[in-house]
């Protein structure tokens, strides 16, 4: 038995799969773009008081693919309301719906606490959705009533009415609902996927030695994680340089106590400190793949003390965690076990 | 067994091919002909309704509309 180095090759642990469903939200995300490239039928009315103005004809298409959604906005003055009667007229010129909107628009002044401004706020448009029943021409007419001031008086001018008809709208709201919500069940599934262990178990020392006996082993890898702080034994900043990296060896173990791998490895050693603090840190992850479930003991080793230039850092502490049956969504160095156990 | 992994997988998919059909082909909406009227937004009242497949004009109605519903300047700072 020697130290083993990682194996490269495709570990049967990976699993990519779950990382589709990340394409998922998307897929809403794509019909709102698809259906903004529509370009809408614009209308343009001026309409006086009184008189009934017609549109030009247009299309609404029946159809699965979206619906039709028609939007009139009156550009009255500001200060003003309006009673708009909108009539939907079939190719034959009668009647299929009508309908009156209540429109109005008000402006002004505000001040406050030694600032001022504007204000505006109106209500002049009105949407309509709904399916023709079958796809034919259609016009609008359209015919306003008691366009006034503020005072009640009647205002003589003309407004212009703005239309736009799309025939393939789509629900924008429930898309954007939809996108969120398969956004949440695949962060879920990947949680599930790769965020769950079979066993997870932890083991906090105040020295520079943790060890862990646990079932472990089977399909998926085993993670072993080391997190380590150091710190100097006084309240001073440290008078040089802390050393960049530190030793680490992890020794795993069968049942019966048989050693089954020992790997030793460097790893970087970050100076911390906040508040006048000062601290050493070092975390370190390594996969395993036990293709055998059973008893194991897994310890970890990291040097109890650094001396550099003069100081003495001494360990605080060390935690070791076990996790069992990992599954990963990218391919990671893995320590196999496999030569050792069959050479057994 | 069923893994839960893919019963989470096949919810995913579900909620999103039902979510986006639902939006495209909107199978609540209202169709001409249909009883009753389409929703209505703000300010909007229908003048009459479908009965029995026929658009049936309401009786003119005059609202009590005081015009404006404006909320003033204190809430559009």
């Amino acid at each position: 038995m020697g130290p083993s180095s990682p194996d490269r090759r495709r570990d049967p642990a990976l699993l990519l799969w779950p990382l589709a469903s990340l394409l998922l939200p998307l897929l809403p995300l794509l019909v709102l773009a698809v259906s903004a490239l529509e370009w809408p039928r614009r209308l343009v009315m001026v309409v006086p008081e009184g008189q009934r103005v017609l549109s030009a004809p247009f299309e609404l298409r029946d159809g699965w693919l979206g619906s039709p959604r028609l939007t009139l906005t009156a550009e009255i003055p500001p200060n003003s309301s309006v009673e708009l009667d909108v009539a939907l007229l079939d190719g034959s010129g009668n009647t299929v719906l009508s309908l009156t909107k209540d429109g109005w628009r008000a402006s002004g002044t505000w001040a406050e606490e030694g600032e001022s401004g504007t204000w505006e706020e109106g209500d002049a448009g009105l949407a309509l959705a709904m399916r023709p029943g079958r796809t034919g021409r259609f016009q609008l007419a359209v015919q306003l009533q008691d366009l006034l001031d503020e005072a009640g008086r009647s205002l003589p001018n003309p407004v212009v009415v703005r239309g736009s008809i799309r025939n393939h709208s789509v629900d924008a709201p429930l898309l954007l609902f939809t996108a969120v919500v398969t956004q949440a069940t695949a962060l879920v599934l990947l949680m599930a996927c790769y965020g769950v262990a079979r066993g997870r178990w932890v083991r906090r020392s105040d020295e520079g030695v943790a060890a862990i006996r646990c079932d472990a082993g089977g399909p998926g890898l085993v993670r072993v994680g080391v997190v380590a702080r150091w710190e100097l034994p006084h309240d001073d900043p440290p008078l040089g340089q802390p050393p960049p990296t530190a030793a680490l060896e992890l020794r795993v173990c069968d049942a019966l106590g048989r050693p089954l791998l020992r790997h030793r490895q460097t790893v970087a050693v970050a100076h911390r400190s906040s508040d006048g603090d000062h601290w050493l840190s070092a975390r370190q992850v390594i996969h395993l793949r036990l293709s055998e479930t059973g008893s194991h003991r897994f310890r970890v080793e990291l040097p109890d003390t650094f001396r550099s230039d003069g100081d003495l850092w001494e360990i605080e502490w060390l935690r070791l965690t076990v996790e069992d049956g990992l599954r990963t969504p990218r391919p990671v160095p893995v320590l196999s076990l496999d030569a050792v156990t069959e050479a057994r | 067994m069923v893994d839960e992994r893919s019963v989470v997988m096949v919810l995913a998919v579900t909620v999103v091919t039902a979510g986006t059909l639902a939006a495209i082909t909107r199978p609540g909406l209202w169709r001409l002909g249909q009883e009753g009227t389409p929703a209505a937004s703000s300010g909007v009242r229908y003048g009459g309704s479908y009965r029995s497949g026929r658009w049936v004009t309401a009786a003119p109605r005059r609202q009590d509309w005081s015009g404006f519903q404006g909320r003033g300047p204190g809430v559009a700072k």
